[in-house]
């Protein structure tokens, strides 16, 4: 079963900032078509490798990244290879790319360039900076983007410094609103029969993502959140406790929550005065609070106290490593990993969408592709090119 | 002529219908999103049930505690329309009926089971309005053993082992970060909705969505899970250590609290880094010849690298290094966002006059279309705002009706 982007074309020439928007995109039934350099593209040299053996196709992230996708390898730095780009751009509705602002118009590849020859062009540009603005030259990844976003300075324990996230939040979720962006351009473009250029910023995708609007809350009172460890707000009814076997995060928020949260542990008496359902009162004796919940939680699982939580409406979540996410009950039930065949890396788990669709359900199809996997079918079939001038283009290092 | 300026001023979204019975972080942020690219979205409150947003502030110094002056609150559902309904009462679920009838999209965000109970389930929905696109988010999923769990962003965090990775190896217990989870989920619901829009668009079919928090936050650590999956490893912490270059990182500053990055990922960068730096003597000591060797002696590293960050503020070695073709950044904080001169110049800090808060900058689009025009960019509703646009205007009831309706407690 085709997906919901059944017969959109798509042109991914990203680097990581874009992979995921293609995966997406591919994930929901586009046919997107990931332009490699020969040799194959540079996020095949990233981490995790299958036995930890770097090896082109052994990247277990390009293998996530790339699902559902196909592969060609072309030289965009040459003539002919920008010539075949361009080609590649008419008869396609979306382009995917990352490169500095002002690199794809000296390749003769920018959207003002390419929209020429096909008005209901998509372009989305996922960028450190943007496309317009002082920075938007400047060099930038994951971790400057995340930097720059005003995040970072509130993660992390204050002993140690300033923290990215695992994996690469700031650029999926640049990747993720670019792909919303794609969508909104394909369906506007139902009507106006124009595509656009979108541009998306980490270091804007980034600055959304903090604890409320960071430099709303600043502008109302000067406040800056410093990184706070395991009581990041002040509150001790708001944090990460140890427990019989790892640890839990209590997360009150309101009065009703607190007064459930004293129920749980059997309402102590030192904290029955009403005085306590107050967060910055809370805050001001934190020790008091502290070591009753510390005296709680340890006699118990991480387990029990997130069945216990959920009994007297209290939010407490059990702290899992990654094998303990993978191995519980509810990912198990829900089947979230599911099986596909790669023909190096053999048959892995993979993650499935979020978003289960009755109208179209996600159906994974395809694990990564190898490199160039798809030169033959889209170079002869699509583009016309007969096999001798495919060898031609092969030798000269085009493809 | 007027028609095609007109056309190009039209908000993408324009003329699709939300009703949204979302609270909180997550819905609210994904239909805050869709009313920032023109969809109508129409917030259902009730106030006996207020969203917590309005309730958890924070609020200016002489507003405290008023429902109308919570800045998270106005920045989750600027754009919106909002009305007030007590779903208890038999009347207010027709009147929802009659809306749903004429709108596109539903949002929910309650535990599983709220809905239902009102009597909108999907196929409840679908009877009202046979193309309507529903999207349900609750945080563990609607089928498995779990599924009736409430949770928040900071449990999902939690759950899907991020929580425990985000730190630094020699930070021995797990630290508490931002509500990150309930962003995530609300950018994939995005994608999603605007999918089973443009797909309503080409076919007539609508459809549910089932969105999962849980399993959004957990797209973005697939490579870790597969890492276990193919190779046996629980992953530990890492801190801001990367396996393949260095020096990568963040390092300390000139100044308390400043902090700059700096990300060396090949040969001409590391080149360029020394002589920008001066060519101190250690750059030649041959622990640091390549990049392997650089990675395997990354602590001692980086503490030659910080005694030069530690001359500079953060901004200089940004300018300095950037200049030089070497990727660094400023870990800024909420102050340095604020007025940062890039940000300002592309229009992404913008201020909102919200009535009972008066003018603060927030966060702008999340991202810009060419051709389309600057934001609409209405204050966020008091509750029930807008029941006689919406009863009135949109359902076609009577001022005599609504006056009745408000005095029975249906519009409430």
């Amino acid at each position: 079963m085709a997906g919901l982007l059944e017969n959109t074309k798509v042109l991914e020439i990203a680097d990581d900032k874009g992979a995921y928007c293609g995966k997406i995109l591919a994930d929901l039934g586009a046919e997107v078509l990931k332009v490699e350099k020969p040799g194959g593209d540079d996020t095949r040299k990233i981490p995790p490798f299958k036995g930890d053996i770097p090896h082109p196709e052994g990247s277990l992230y390009f293998a996530y990244y790339n699902t559902n996708k196909k592969s060609i390898t072309l030289n965009i730095e040459t003539k002919n290879g920008q010539e075949i780009f361009k080609q590649l751009a008419r008869s396609c509705d979306v382009i995917i790319e990352t490169f500095l602002p002002g690199k794809m118009k000296k390749l003769g590849m920018d959207y003002q360039n390419l929209k020429r020859a096909n008005p209901g062009l998509i372009m989305v540009s996922i960028t450190g900076f943007g496309q317009t603005g002082p920075y938007k030259s400047y060099l930038a990844n994951e971790i400057i983007g995340f930097a720059m976003s005003g995040v970072m300075y509130e993660c992390g324990d204050p002993t140690n410094p300033p923290t990215k996230s695992p994996g690469q939040l700031t650029i999926d979720l640049a990747s993720t609103y670019a792909a919303a962006g794609v969508l909104i351009a394909l369906f506007n473009r139902l009507s106006t029969k124009r595509g656009c250029h979108i541009d998306v910023s980490l270091q804007e995708v980034g600055a959304m993502t903090s604890y409320g609007p960071h430099i709303s809350l600043y502008d109302l009172d000067g406040r800056l959140i410093e990184r706070g460890g395991q009581r990041q707000l002040g509150d001790p009814a708001f944090g990460i406790y140890s427990c019989k076997d790892g640890h839990v995060h209590i997360g009150v928020w309101s009065p009703r929550q607190w007064k459930s949260l004293m129920a749980m542990m059997g309402n102590p008496e030192v904290l029955l005065d009403a005085l306590w359902e107050d967060r910055l009162f809370r805050q001001d004796n934190r020790d008091v609070v502290e070591s009753l919940i510390m005296d709680f939680t340890k006699s118990l699982t991480k387990a029990g106290l997130f069945d216990l939580g959920q009994s007297y409406g209290v939010p407490c979540a059990p702290i899992h490593t990654i094998a303990e996410f993978v191995d519980h009950p509810q990912i198990k039930a829900r089947e979230y990993f599911i099986d596909l065949i790669h023909p190096y890396l053999g048959k892995i788990k993979y993650s499935s969408a979020p978003y289960r669709m009755s109208g179209k359900p996600w159906k994974p199809k395809r694990a990564a592709p190898l490199i160039g996997r798809h030169n033959k079918e889209i170079y002869t079939k699509q583009l016309g090119y007969s096999p001798k001038e495919l060898g031609a283009l092969r030798e000269s290092g085009i493809i | 002529m007027k028609n095609t300026k007109d056309m190009k001023k039209r908000l993408p979204l324009q003329g699709i219908r939300v009703i949204d019975f979302s609270t909180a972080w997550a819905g609210p942020l994904l239909s805050r999103l869709l009313a920032d690219y023109g969809a109508e979205v129409i917030k259902v409150e009730s106030s006996s049930w207020l969203d917590s947003t309005r309730l958890w502030g924070p609020f200016p110094q002489e507003k405290k505690g008023n429902i109308e002056a919570s800045v998270i609150f106005a920045y989750l559902n600027r754009n919106k329309k909002s009305i007030t309904v007590n779903m208890s009462k038999r009347e207010a679920g027709e009147l929802i009926a009659k809306l749903i009838n004429i709108s596109d999209v539903v949002v929910d965000n309650f535990a599983l089971g709220v809905m239902e109970k009102w009597g909108l389930s999907y196929s409840q929905l679908k009877k009202m309005k046979e193309n309507i696109i529903l999207i349900n988010m609750q945080g563990l999923g609607r089928t498995g053993p779990f599924r009736e769990y409430a949770t928040y962003g900071p449990s999902l965090m939690c759950i899907s082992g991020m929580t425990y990775l985000w730190r630094f190896p020699e930070c021995h217990e797990p630290i508490v970060t931002g509500p990150l989870p309930d962003f995530v989920a609300a950018a994939h619901a995005f994608a999603a909705i605007i999918a089973a829009v443009y797909y309503r668009a080409k076919t007539g079919r609508g459809q549910q969505i089932e969105l999962t928090q849980l399993e959004a936050l957990a797209s973005l650590m697939g490579p870790l899970y597969m890492d276990w999956f193919v190779n046996d490893r629980d992953p530990m912490p890492q801190g801001n250590r990367n396996s393949c270059w260095a020096p990568y990182g963040c390092y300390r500053c000139k100044g308390n609290e400043r902090w700059c990055v700096i990300t060396i990922t090949n040969e001409d960068e590391w080149r360029r880094f020394c002589q920008v730096i001066g060519e101190p003597p250690w750059v030649r000591d041959p622990k640091f010849a390549s990049m392997g060797d650089r990675v395997n002696n990354s602590c001692e590293l980086d503490k030659n690298v910080e005694a030069w960050t530690r001359l500079h503020t953060p901004h200089q070695i940004m300018r300095i290094l950037q200049r030089a073709g070497v990727p660094a950044g400023v870990v800024q904080n909420a102050e340095d966002v604020y007025h940062d001169p890039h940000l300002r110049e592309r229009g992404f800090i913008f201020e909102m006059n919200q009535p009972e808060i008066g003018f603060l900058a927030y966060p702008g689009l999340v991202m810009k279309l060419s051709d389309t025009p600057a934001p609409l960019c209405h204050p966020a509703p008091h509750l029930g705002q807008d029941n006689n646009y919406v009863f009135g205007k949109v359902l076609g009831l009577s001022r005599k009706e609504i006056d009745r309706l408000k005095k029975e407690g249906i519009i409430f």
